[in-house]
Order: C-alpha cells, then sequence, then structure tokens
C-alpha cells in the first residue's frame, strides 16, 4: 500500500474520543495559541480563507514566541497545521471533537515526517516546520473536510508538492512566514483533493518524491512505526503552546455551526470573517 | 562577479531590464513565449485539471476580478495566476528550455499578466517582465545545474517561483532591492518533485509558482525583511536544492546572450524528452502498418526512462509520461496533439496491443534530442529510423507559422469566433495599452459559461 494510504489508515481513521491525555492536550494546545495574541502581522495580501488562516498563524506564531530560529527543530510548532484545521471548519462542517482530533493526527504526522526526515535535514539547512508542516497541515484540513479516506491520501500528497522552508531565511520576515504558508497550502491541498485533484500515490515514498529530494532516502520505511500504539507527540510535544481556555472550551462539544462560527470569528477578529462558498 | 553576489546580480539585471535594450532575437522569443502560453491556457481553460482547482479557490473563499484565460469567471490575482499556471501546463504541450528542462512560460506569463491587470501595465510591460523571469529562471536552473533535475525536482515548480517573482516584480516596476526580496520570497517556496508527474498535482506545479511568484512580488512592495543570498547563501536555496552552485552557468553572457533565446516550443503534448521518438513514428507510419510489426526498440537516453517510463498508462495524463504510448499514437495517429493523450486514447485497444511490442533500451551516449528506432517486422525484415534532433528542438525549431498552426489546434475548439482576434492581441502585446483586451479576446465566442463572476 502506498506510503500515503498506509498514513491515513494509520493515523487518519484512528479514535478521537480515545486519544492519549496528552496528545488531546498537545492539540488542545495548538489551537489555543491561536486565540492567545492579535498582533497584526498584516504581510498576507489577500482576504480568503487560506490568506486568514496564513495571517493568524504566523500571528499566533510570533506572538507565543515561537519564531525562535535556535529551537526545537524536531519538534516544529503546530500553528500552521491548527490554523489549516481552523480554516477548514470555516468551510466544512466538523464538531469541536472532530477539529482537535484532526489537530491531533496533524501534529503525530508532522513529528513522524520530521523524524523520517532525519537530524540531518534541518542541519543542512531546511525549516522543519515548512518540509513536514504541508502534508500534515493537509491531513489536518483534509480530515475537518470530513472526505473519503483515499481524499485525505490525496491532499497529503498534493502538499508534498507544497513544501517549503529555507534557513537563509531564518530570522528575516521571509522565514516568520513559513508558518503561515504551511496553513495556506495545506488547506489549498485539502480542497484540491476534495474536490478530486489527484496526487502521486507514491508522492512521499517514490524514488523522486518527497523524501528523496529532502535528502532522506531511507527514511520513509520507519514513518509509521508503531503508529496508533505509540504517539510521538507524548514524548516530544510541539513547540510552546498556550494552556487550553475558552476556544477549547468552545469547542469540546460544539456542533458544527458553533465551530463554524468560532472558526470564522478567529480568522477574522476584526470583521465579519471571510466570505466562503458554503459547502455543508 | 562572485558566489556571493548571485542574488543581487540577477535581482539588479531583473529590475534594470529595458524592453528596448533586449536585443531582437531574445524580443521575438519573449513574444512568442507568450503566444504559446495563452494558446495553451485558453485551449485547457475547461480542462478537468483547471475546473477543479477552480472549485477548490470558490470553496476557499478566493475571489477576485482577476481574468482567466478562456474562462468566463474572475478570481483574485493570485487565483488567476494559479489557475492560468495549471491551464498553460496541464497538456505538457507548452515549451522546454532544454538545458534546464524548465518549462518557462506556464509559471511566468500568468505572474506577469496578473501584476499587468493589477497596475493596467502595458503589453510592452509584460514582455518586458517575462523576458526578465525567463532569463533569470533559465540563468539560476544553469547554476542549478543537472543535479537539481537529477534529483527529483520539477525544474517549472522550483526555479519557476524565480522567474514567476522576477516576471511580476519587473512588472510592478520593483527596485533592485525589492527585486532581490521578492526572489528571496519565492527562493524559500520552491517546490514540487517529478514522483507528480502523470498526476494532476504536475500541472499544479507552475500554477502554484506563478502564484507565489505573484505574491512574492507584492510582499516586497511592503518593505518586509528578507536574507540578502537566498539562491547562494550557505543555507539557500541552491545549497539545499543542487549537488553545487555553478555560478558562472548562471551569470557569464547575463544581458549579452540570452537564454530565452533556447526556449523550445513543444510540437507534442508530452514529455519532451520524448519527442525524437514520436518524430521517428510518424515518420516509419508511411512504411509500415501497425499490423505488419513483431516488436519495436527504441533507443533513448536514460531520462527518457527516468520520466517517461510508464508501461501501461491508465489515464491520459499518465500517457504523457509513457514513451511507449508517444511511439503507438505517434505511428498509429500521426500525431501527438491533446487528442492523442486522452483518456480514451490512453485505453483504446489498438494503442494498447502496440505498445506492448514496444521495449526501451537506454543508451547513455544518445543526445538529448535524438533517438533511433528498430522496426523487427513479422516477415523477419527490418526497419531502422533514427532522429538527430527532434522538432521543436533548438537546432529544429518551430516557425513562427508552426506556433500559430499549434495556437490554433489548441485554441479553435473553444473560441466559436475563430482564433485570428486573439492571435492578433498576443503577437501585438507590445503595441497594447494593456491586457484587457487580450482577456476579453481569450473568452470571445466562448458558449460554456462557468458558474460564476461572468465577465462583461
Amino acid at each position: 500500500m502506498p506510503l500515503a494510504e498506509q498514513v491515513v489508515a494509520g493515523l487518519g481513521t484512528a479514535d478521537v474520543d480515545r486519544l492519549p491525555p496528552a496528545v488531546r492536550a498537545a492539540a488542545e494546545g495548538a489551537l489555543a495559541v491561536l486565540a492567545v495574541h492579535e498582533t497584526a502581522i498584516a504581510n498576507v495580501p489577500a482576504d480568503d480563507v487560506p490568506s486568514r488562516a496564513a495571517r493568524l498563524a504566523v500571528r499566533a506564531h510570533a506572538d507565543a514566541g515561537h519564531d525562535d530560529p535556535g529551537g526545537r527543530p524536531e519538534a516544529p510548532c503546530g500553528c500552521g497545521l491548527a490554523a489549516a484545521a481552523l480554516g477548514a471548519a470555516a468551510v466544512w462542517d466538523a464538531t469541536g471533537p472532530a477539529v482537535v482530533g484532526a489537530v491531533a493526527l496533524g501534529l503525530e504526522l508532522q513529528l513522524r515526517l520530521v523524524r523520517g526526515l532525519g537530524a540531518a535535514h534541518g542541519a543542512t539547512g531546511w525549516d522543519p516546520a515548512g518540509t513536514a508542516g504541508p502534508p500534515a497541515a493537509a491531513l489536518a484540513a483534509a480530515l475537518v473536510a470530513g472526505v473519503a479516506p483515499d481524499r485525505v491520501a490525496h491532499a497529503v500528497g498534493i502538499a508534498t508538492s507544497l513544501t517549503l522552508g529555507h534557513g537563509e531565511a531564518s530570522g528575516t520576515d521571509v522565514g516568520s512566514s513559513t508558518v503561515g504558508q504551511v496553513a495556506a497550502n495545506g488547506l489549498l491541498a485539502a480542497a484540491l483533493a476534495v474536490h478530486g485533484s489527484t496526487a502521486t500515490a507514491t508522492a512521499l515514498e517514490g524514488p523522486r518524491g518527497y523524501f528523496h529530494v529532502l535528502g532522506a532516502d531511507a527514511a520513509a520505511d520507519g514513518l509509521l512505526d508503531a503508529s496508533g500504539g505509540q504517539w510521538l507527540t507524548e514524548a516530544t510535544p510541539p513547540g510552546p503552546q498556550a494552556q487550553p481556555g475558552g476556544l477549547v472550551a468552545g469547542l469540546r462539544n460544539a456542533a458544527p455551526e458553533q465551530v463554524r462560527r468560532l472558526a470564522r470569528r478567529l480568522l477574522e477578529p476584526d470583521g465579519d470573517g471571510p466570505d466562503v462558498q458554503e459547502t455543508g | 562577479v562572485t558566489d556571493t553576489e548571485l542574488s543581487r546580480t540577477v535581482a539588479r539585471f531583473a529590475a534594470e531590464l529595458c524592453w528596448d535594450a533586449v536585443p531582437t532575437g531574445a524580443r521575438h522569443a519573449a513574444r512568442r513565449t507568450v503566444a504559446n502560453m495563452v494558446g495553451l491556457a485558453v485551449g485547457a481553460g475547461d480542462h478537468e485539471v483547471v475546473r477543479t482547482a477552480a472549485a477548490a479557490l470558490r470553496t476557499l473563499g478566493v475571489r477576485g476580478t482577476h481574468g482567466i484565460l478562456g474562462r468566463t469567471e474572475r478570481s483574485s490575482a493570485a487565483g488567476a495566476a494559479l489557475l492560468n499556471g495549471i491551464a498553460a501546463h496541464v497538456e505538457d504541450f507548452d515549451d522546454t528550455h532544454l538545458r534546464t528542462v524548465l518549462h518557462p512560460g506556464a509559471p511566468i506569463v500568468p505572474a506577469a499578466l496578473a501584476a499587468a491587470e493589477l497596475t493596467r501595465a502595458s503589453g510592452r510591460q509584460v514582455l518586458e517582465g517575462v523576458a526578465a523571469g525567463v532569463e533569470v529562471a533559465s540563468r539560476v536552473g544553469n547554476g542549478l545545474g543537472p543535479g537539481h533535475f537529477d534529483r527529483g525536482w520539477h525544474v517549472t515548480g522550483t526555479v519557476g517561483h524565480l522567474g514567476a517573482a522576477v516576471a511580476a516584480g519587473r512588472v510592478l516596476g520593483l527596485t533592485a532591492e525589492q527585486m532581490l526580496t521578492a526572489l528571496a520570497v519565492a527562493a524559500t517556496q520552491a517546490a514540487g518533485h517529478t514522483e507528480q508527474l502523470g498526476s494532476m498535482t504536475k500541472a499544479l506545479h507552475p500554477g502554484k509558482a506563478a502564484a507565489d511568484g505573484l505574491q512574492a512580488a507584492l510582499l516586497a512592495r511592503t518593505g518586509l525583511s528578507a536574507p540578502d543570498r537566498p539562491l547562494e547563501g550557505p543555507r539557500g536555496m541552491a545549497a539545499l536544492m543542487s549537488p553545487g552552485l555553478d555560478t558562472d552557468a548562471a551569470l557569464v553572457g547575463l544581458g549579452e546572450r540570452w537564454e530565452l533565446e533556447d526556449n523550445a516550443f513543444k510540437p507534442y503534448s508530452c514529455g519532451i524528452v520524448s519527442h525524437p521518438v514520436i518524430d521517428a513514428a510518424v515518420a516509419l507510419r508511411s512504411r509500415v502498418g501497425a499490423d505488419e510489426i513483431a516488436s519495436v526498440e527504441v533507443l533513448v537516453r536514460p531520462v527518457v526512462l527516468d520520466v517517461m517510463g510508464i508501461e501501461d498508462p491508465q489515464t491520459g495524463l499518465q500517457s504523457k509520461f509513457s514513451v511507449y504510448h508517444c511511439f503507438a499514437i505517434g505511428l498509429l495517429d500521426g500525431a501527438a496533439g491533446p487528442a492523442q493523450y486522452s483518456d480514451e486514447r490512453a485505453a483504446a485497444p489498438e494503442v494498447v496491443a502496440l505498445r506492448r511490442r514496444v521495449t526501451a533500451t537506454v543508451d547513455p551516449d544518445m543526445l538529448k534530442d535524438a533517438c533511433r528506432v528498430v522496426v523487427e517486422l513479422r516477415d523477419g525484415s527490418r526497419l531502422v529510423h533514427e532522429v538527430e534532433h527532434a522538432t521543436g528542438s533548438v537546432d529544429a525549431p518551430m516557425t513562427d507559422d508552426q506556433l500559430r498552426a499549434k495556437f490554433d489546434l489548441v485554441v479553435r475548439p473553444v473560441l466559436a469566433g475563430g482564433t485570428d482576434r486573439l492571435w492578433d492581441h498576443v503577437w501585438t502585446l507590445d503595441d497594447q495599452d494593456d491586457v484587457e483586451a487580450l482577456f476579453r479576446a481569450s473568452r470571445a465566442g466562448r458558449t460554456d459559461e462557468t458558474a460564476e463572476g461572468k465577465y462583461d
């Protein structure tokens, strides 16, 4: 079975109600970061959902103190994929627990991709937040969209072509915007997959695919070792998180319509939220 | 010039480029690049891959007033660049800078057009941007070397980002410092791998490059901080995405010898490395029928099997990356346009039967645009055909008349009013005050008005 499909089979179908407490806490913490600070970083010029999610991710990332070039490359922050999940919740119907679960699974995939890419990947100059982030954000967004597993796998596959993040940009505004692009690219990949776009089944592990071009030929084999039984998120929680507060409390038992309102409010704290097509 | 000056040098070149200083041959190449891209995008405006992407953008609330070639809806500037880039590339019929395997038109022209719509820039400014974008992208691709492609990067998605940023930046009138910032924003987003060949994501690569490049140019005007050596820095694009940077290959002769003039236009709607095989098949069809053939051996460069090795393609998109399919349709149809790479043709019994009789053997000494085909007939005799330079290659370029015929081939089926008006607009773009007339002509006579945001 191609690796992207294994990812979805191994992670995408995990029982959200039975997430280990630490995993759920990590997901709720990543979401909570999005609602804590409101410093405007308005370097995303457009007004659509991906751009708003990007703006939210960049703002939260900077204000939560994640924007440290010497941070923890083995555990990138979850701002990008959490914003992608929230953006998806503004577009597609999803319950609060489903959004938390999607973020948890996105965080887990992000960690596993970083592990698979290996320590040399970050050491040579790649920003793992930008390379592991898009497929993880696509997984989270596609799970929120609630599409069939094969579509989720295509979302992950599409996002393997939307990676970014050069260390040369670290410490500049360009580097700080990486998590925003993670959010936007994950949302785009998910929406494309929802509407029927395809990626090559072996986009992750193929001889000219994601792992190979990013310099980690052998890593694909161990991507899903012990998934389902062990959660890397328990041992290696993502970068600094906020204490779950109002946002997460609002999500815990929220119905889709409540989630959508909350997501839209967060995506545009100063306005009425994006003008999106109702897709149900 | 030293290694530390690559980014700054190409940024300055692009920011200061003046259309009047572009040699006649390079201007002609820029005009051909735009005409080819526009025709392809109009022809594929309603392709499934484009419709899918347009639906995804609408779902995500991407709206705007910018033109999409050959479609009656509008989108944001970046959304339009994305869709135009996808449409220009989806038939694999576009163009190729052979040294780098960059297809420059699809990522670069849409970014320039979107920037021109934003600022009501003239056609001449668009051509100026395209010339700058193709030149910088090709030259940086030269600098990254063949190892960049060999590693698996889809050059059109990677250096296409740079070309799109430069093209949009030139249209927007960025200063040299701003152009450097645009390059930095684009470089860090350069992406796309060739494992995606045969999938819908392949065409997304130039579309995303066009959109990101446009955004990079727009962001550069806001004064954000950026690295000043995004291409050559120790943790920059070359260090991360190629085995080594050859600065001379990128910069020697900049502004004097134009890589843009080496942009070749595809006569066939598939991966360019198999074009010699199609030439051979078309030539052989007057000498032999499919029923007479026992087996076919095609001798090709190793790269052909690297990227065109799909033996039993299941879809039209996959068939574009099957050298076996390419030989079969070349011999059976005597053509290799979009119709030969449809889902139906990929599954046609006579095509399947013939391509199963084709084997491919690699010859490392074979030239890039050459091949040798040996046909064993059922009566025991054999035919041999050699192609020295494939049609459309730098050594056997398409003429302007051939380019016009290709334009008509793809545009005529979708524009009921004929192709003359659109061709005239695009071929005289340097005389146009803006690009609005071009967009209007691109949808004139369309009857399949798409869902929303109709024009005029």
